[in-house]
């Protein structure tokens, strides 16, 4: 941080060093350190601290009759692994963020190119359009899907009304419905990140690539997709990191039958009240995530394309 | 036959009337400059041309044929840009294969085109660095290979030296002209720098709000220009108005507001009464000490500016700043500040352009 003070300020720069040291009192390298300070402090004492606890605790043990043992062992981890019940909980849940993640991008790179195209007044509606789902509450949206997916739901009601469906279609608790109310919530993000990356590039690009021959399909291919690979990237972190680790939507629409990596987390919790082994559970989910997304950035930036990540 | 040529263009945007009625030939193998103001359409020509955009009227013609309604995508035309638009993911290797890629030329045809075309900018040895690690001037190397490479039928060059600093621009102006030549390309240039026109082209075109004022040779722009706007855009003009007051076998006679008398060749038919505009370049102006020439006149003075090459002298001639450009030979010493001074010029110096209404 300090190396972004040049060695020989310009007289215009040292002028407003001066300033800032008659005025503070406080000497001019210091400001850089002073200002990041008080969310520093923040994000120690609240989020580094606890989770230090938290990894600290998922080596202990647990006993129904006893409560926690101060033990440190990996025992939590190996019954995490040895259960098919919970590899399959974590099979199924980065299956759902997988899902997720990529019908995030598939449905919003077309709104985000066309967002991109349209100019001025038009874009700054349709952009309060796709956020306008995050004003309302996630619990909120999440039980609207119930309204459309339930047994008397919409699409039910609709398919029996106009003799489609015989039976009503179980749509409810099943790990379709998990994806699609993720989907709904998490794909503002997606369009957003695509957006920024396509609002980079320079239309003069386009321009040229028609000139040498390209037509709008090569031209997409050739060059708006390769040059967008940050907001793929970026997008795809962000949607897949949420919902790797989302559990309201989950719970609501997946229930017992779709557990999820954070349902469990909540089970172990403050049902088995098996603190140890909801710690492990977390950390092997967090392990994971950070695991998977940083093969997936080195994939991309070790790819033809890696010099647009720079 | 023509290479190029337009036919009273048209194109209005929304509100704005960007072209009313452009019409251009351009032959084989020429090097063509569209030359104005930012605003007068010259960009916007090109853009036509290249097929960006679409004509609301008139006709482009190239090789003889209409390119009405074919994508800019099959034009086959190469472009400069003025930002030089290389792709910045690609390596410069692939940034020139780009229009061969889009072709399907096969692998190894593609690998000694590039090679070529680097040997033609004289910039062999960097294919596989990317854009961003390349100077300005090795970008433009670049673009310019990259627009070459495929083989166009016109190259389009769109303000390509102006992001360039001004030695390398000096530079690049006679290059890019070199390989030009060398390619025997169809060129259309568009630029508002005169200098950089006046260099260059083999004709200008000056273009003002939309139209085209004049096309010619650089000596017949610079020399005879036809417009006011012309004489005004292109180098610099002391300016008198007034009227003829006779016509006789080429030599006309012009007296100015001031009562000046000023004598002028002109082709045109002139009659008396006609209101004029006289102008005559600085350099074309002689400095004495005092009037001594009968064409000469008698002005004050006012200051010196120093410009190495040449030096400007600022005089005023009634209530008229006149300015007078001289070779850097000799002593100074002799123009003193505040000293009269005579200014004289010979009679086919004088340029006569019409008079606003």
């Amino acid at each position: 941080m300090s190396s972004s003070f040049p060695a020989m300020p310009s007289p215009a720069q040292a002028a407003r060093l001066v300033l800032v040291r008659t005025r503070t009192g406080v000497k001019p390298y210091l400001t850089p350190w002073l200002l990041v300070l008080p969310a520093t402090l923040m994000f120690v004492a609240l989020f580094l601290l606890p989770m230090l606890a938290l990894f600290v605790s998922s080596f202990h043990g647990y006993d129904p009759n006893v409560g926690i043992i101060r033990v440190l062992s990996v025992q939590n981890y190996v019954k995490f692994v040895s259960d098919p019940y919970y590899r399959e909980a974590l099979v199924r849940t980065l299956r759902i963020a997988l899902m997720v993640t990529i019908l995030s991008g598939l449905l919003g790179y077309p709104v985000a190119y066309h967002l991109n195209q349209v100019g001025g007044r038009t874009r700054t509606y349709l952009t309060l359009a796709i956020l306008s789902p995050l004003l309302v509450s996630l619990v909120i949206r999440t039980f609207g899907w119930l309204i459309i997916l339930g047994p008397n739901g919409v699409i039910n009601f609709l398919g029996r009304g106009l003799g489609i469906l015989g039976a009503p279609l179980k749509l409810m608790y099943t790990e379709g419905a998990v994806i699609v109310g993720t989907l709904h919530v998490y794909l503002p993000f997606m369009v957003l990140a695509l957006l920024s990356s396509l609002q980079n590039i320079d239309p003069n690009l386009y321009q040229a690539a028609s000139n040498l021959g390209a037509d709008p399909v090569r031209r997409f291919v050739h060059v708006t997709l390769p040059l967008s690979l940050p907001g793929i990237l970026a997008g795809s972190l962000i949607v897949f990191s949420l919902s790797v680790s989302s559990f309201v939507t989950p719970a609501i629409l997946g229930g017992a039958r779709v557990k999820v990596m954070a349902y469990l987390v909540w089970e172990e919790d403050l049902v088995m009240l098996n603190w140890p082994f909801g710690a492990a559970i977390a950390f092997i989910l967090l392990v994971i995530t950070i695991a998977i997304m940083l093969i997936y950035h080195r994939i991309l930036e070790a790819g033809r394309y890696g010099v647009v990540f720079q | 036959m023509a290479d190029l040529q337009l036919t009273d263009i048209r194109k209005i945007f929304d509100t704005f009337v960007a072209l009313r009625g452009v019409s251009l030939e351009i032959a084989r193998g020429e090097f063509v400059t569209l030359l104005g103001p930012s605003g007068c359409g010259k960009t916007t020509t090109l853009n036509l041309i290249a097929g960006f955009i679409e004509a609301d009227g008139g006709e482009i013609m190239i090789g003889g044929r209409p390119v009405t309604g074919i994508p800019s995508h099959k034009r086959n035309l190469g472009m400069v840009f003025q930002n030089y638009a290389l792709f910045p993911h690609l390596t410069v290797f692939d940034n020139i294969a780009f229009g061969l890629k889009m072709r399907r030329v096969e692998r190894a045809e593609i690998a000694r085109r590039v090679d070529r075309a680097l040997a033609l900018v004289r910039m062999p040895g960097l294919e596989r660095r990317y854009p961003k690690q390349l100077s300005g001037g090795q970008q433009q190397r670049v673009a310019l290979a990259r627009a070459l490479v495929i083989e166009p039928a016109i190259l389009l060059l769109d303000e390509p030296l102006s992001n360039l600093d001004a030695k390398l621009r000096e530079e690049m102006r006679v290059e890019l002209r070199e390989i030009q030549r060398e390619v025997g390309i169809t060129t259309v240039f568009v630029t508002h720098d005169q200098e950089e026109a006046l260099v260059m082209s083999d004709r200008i075109a000056v273009m003002n709000c939309g139209m085209v004022e004049q096309v010619g040779t650089p000596a017949e722009i610079y020399e005879r220009p036809a417009t006011n706007f012309v004489a005004q855009f292109v180098g610099e003009s002391n300016c008198f108005r007034g009227h003829v007051e006779e016509s006789r076998e080429g030599v006309v006679v012009v007296k100015t507001e001031e009562g000046l008398i000023i004598r002028a060749r002109s082709d045109r038919a002139w009659r008396p009464g006609d209101r004029v505009q006289v102008a005559i370049r600085p350099e074309k102006i002689q400095v004495g000490e005092s009037p001594n020439r009968p064409a000469a006149i008698a002005a004050v003075l006012e200051r010196v500016l120093y410009l190495g090459a040449s030096v400007r002298c600022l005089a005023r001639f009634h209530q008229r700043k006149l300015i007078a450009s001289l070779p850097n030979v000799g002593p100074l010493a002799r123009l003193t500040v505040g000293a009269e001074i005579s200014l004289g010029w010979s009679e086919e110096d004088v340029i006569l352009l019409p008079g606003d209404a």
